[in-house]
C-alpha cells in the first residue's frame, strides 16, 4: 500500500537527476516515511480496530476530529486513486500508443478502478493474495535492468541510447521541489494498512514487524535501480513517466521493455486494488459511527467486503481521472499530510491518556 | 512524550516546505493550496450535517472468513 517498486519514480529522477535522487530517496524515507512507520507500528499494534487511523483520532481526540479524520482521507484518496489509474495507462501507451489518446485513456482508467473494485468485493484475501504474486512481477524487471546497468555500465564510454521522448504523458521539467514531492509520494501511505486491522489476526506483533520490513525493502527498491542507472551514466533530461521502458529497451532490448510495461501496469492495478481495500473501510467505520447511512456499513455474507462502500469509493476515485501527474500528486500529499498532522496529535494524546497501550507493542518511539 | 512529539516534527516541516513551494499550481482556476484547503474545510459543516443523522451500524459478533496475516 506504499509502494509498487520504482515505478513512479520517473518524474523524481528527471527533476533532480540520479545522484541528487539518490539523496533525497535517501533522507525521505528517515524524516518522511520512518517517522510514520513508528507511529502505525504502536498504533496499529495497541488499536487493531477497523477503520484504523479514523478510530486512532477518534479515540485519542474525540469523534469531531475522528470525523475530520476520515474526511481528509477520503478527499485525499480521490486524487491520490486517480494516479495509479494513470500510471498504468502511460506503460501500456509505450507499447501501445494508441492508449495514449484521451479518450481511450480514460477508459482504460475507469476500467482499471472497476476491476480493482470487482477484486474487493471478492473481500481481503483475494486482494492479499494477490498482491504477493504483483509484487513479484514488479520488482523482477528491475532486478534484470539493474544487473544489466551495473554489467554494461562498466564498460568504457558505454552511455545507454535512451530515447525517452515517445509515449510519456509529461516532459515539464519539474524541478527539485517537484521532485521532493514525488518522492514523499512514493514513500507514503504506511497508514492504509491500519484500517483493516480488524482483519489482520496478531496485529501486535504483524504490524511493527510488517512495517520495518517494508521501510527497508520500499527504500532498498527504491535505491538500487537509480544508483545503477548513476552507476552506468544513464542521462536523465527527457526520463518522464514510462521512461524505464525505453531504458529497459536500451539495455536489455525488446523482452526487458515489454517485461517493464508488464510491471508497470501490473504496479497501477495492483496499488489500486491493495488501496481499494484500504479506503473502502473507512466509510465502513463511520457508517458504523452512524456518519453514514447503513447500508455503508454491511458487508457481504461470504467474504466480508463492505460492498457498497467500496461501490461508492470506486465512483468517486473516477472524479479525478483526467488530472496530471504533477497536480494529483501536490493535492494528495497536502490532504494526506493534513489527515497525517492529526494522527501524530492523536499519538501524543493517546499516549498521555492511555499509557497501558503502548505497552503491547515495544515501538521505539521516544 | 518527547520522543512521541518530535516524531511528528520532521514529516510536518517537509510537508509545510511542500505545501508552500508548490502554491503556484492551479486547478480549475484556483490556487491548489486555497483548492486543497478548502476541501479540507468542508469537512467541518459535513461533521454537523452527518452527525447522529442515522443508526450505528452493529457488526455481527460471525467471525470474518476473509482474515488475513500471519496464522496463530
Amino acid at each position: 500500500m506504499v509502494a509498487g517498486g520504482p515505478y513512479g519514480l520517473e518524474e523524481l529522477i528527471e527533476g533532480a537527476g540520479t545522484k541528487l535522487a539518490l539523496v533525497v530517496l535517501l533522507v525521505t524515507p528517515v524524516v518522511w516515511s520512518l517517522p510514520t512507520a513508528l507511529l502505525v507500528g504502536e498504533l496499529g499494534a495497541a488499536l487493531p480496530e477497523e477503520g484504523g487511523f479514523y478510530a486512532w483520532v477518534r479515540r485519542g481526540l474525540g469523534p469531531f476530529w475522528g470525523f475530520e479524520e476520515a474526511w481528509l482521507s477520503l478527499v485525499a484518496s480521490v486524487f491520490d486513486m486517480a494516479i495509479y489509474p494513470a500510471l498504468f495507462t502511460a506503460y501500456v501507451a509505450r507499447l501501445w500508443p494508441a492508449a495514449g489518446e484521451p479518450h481511450l485513456r480514460l477508459l482504460l482508467a475507469v476500467g482499471v478502478v472497476a476491476v480493482a473494485a470487482a477484486m474487493n468485493l471478492r473481500g481481503a484475501r483475494s486482494v492479499g493474495s494477490a498482491s504477493v504474486v504483483l509484487g513479484l512481477t514488479v520488482l523482477a524487471p528491475f532486478v534484470a535492468l539493474t544487473a544489466l546497468l551495473v554489467w554494461r555500465g562498466n564498460a568504457d564510454g558505454f552511455v545507454p541510447p535512451v530515447d525517452a521522448s515517445g509515449g510519456g504523458e509529461t516532459a515539464e521539467h519539474i524541478g527539485l521541489v517537484g521532485a521532493l514531492l514525488v518522492s514523499m509520494w512514493n514513500a507514503m501511505g504506511w497508514d492504509n494498512a491500519s484500517t483493516i486491522a480488524a482483519e489482520v489476526e496478531r496485529p501486535e506483533r504483524a504490524y511493527p514487524r510488517g512495517v520495518a520490513l517494508a521501510l527497508l525493502l520500499v527504500t532498498v527498491t527504491y535505491l538500487v535501480p537509480v544508483g545503477a542507472m548513476a552507476w552506468a551514466h544513464v542521462p536523465t533530461e527527457s526520463f518522464s513517466t514510462g521512461a524505464w521502458v525505453d531504458l529497459g529497451r536500451a539495455v536489455g532490448g525488446p523482452a526487458l521493455a515489454v517485461a517493464i510495461v508488464v510491471g508497470g501496469m501490473v504496479c497501477g492495478y495492483g496499488m489500486q486494488s491493495a488501496l481499494s481495500l484500504s479506503y473502502s473501510r473507512i466509510p465502513l467505520a463511520l457508517a458504523e459511527d452512524g456518519f453514514l447511512p447503513p447500508i455503508f456499513g454491511r458487508t457481504a455474507a461470504s467474504t466480508g467486503a463492505p460492498v457498497m462502500a467500496i461501490v461508492a469509493c470506486a465512483l468517486a476515485w473516477t472524479l479525478s481521472l483526467g488530472l496530471d501527474f504533477q497536480r494529483l500528486v501536490a493535492l494528495d500529499i497536502l490532504l494526506y499530510g493534513s489527515s497525517l498532522a492529526l494522527e501524530f496529535v492523536a499519538l501524543v494524546a493517546l499516549r498521555r491518556r492511555e499509557p497501558s497501550s503502548r505497552a503491547r507493542c515495544a515501538c521505539p518511539a521516544g | 512524550m518527547t520522543g512521541a512529539v518530535l516524531l511528528g516534527v520532521l514529516p510536518m516541516a517537509l510537508l509545510v516546505i511542500a505545501a508552500v513551494k508548490n502554491a503556484h499550481e492551479t486547478l480549475l482556476g484556483v490556487n491548489a493550496l486555497a483548492f486543497g484547503t478548502g476541501l479540507a474545510a468542508l469537512g467541518v459543516p459535513m461533521y454537523f450535517l452527518t452527525k447522529d443523522r442515522w443508526p450505528r451500524v452493529v457488526r455481527g459478533a460471525a467471525p470474518r472468513p476473509d482474515v488475513v496475516g500471519e496464522p496463530r
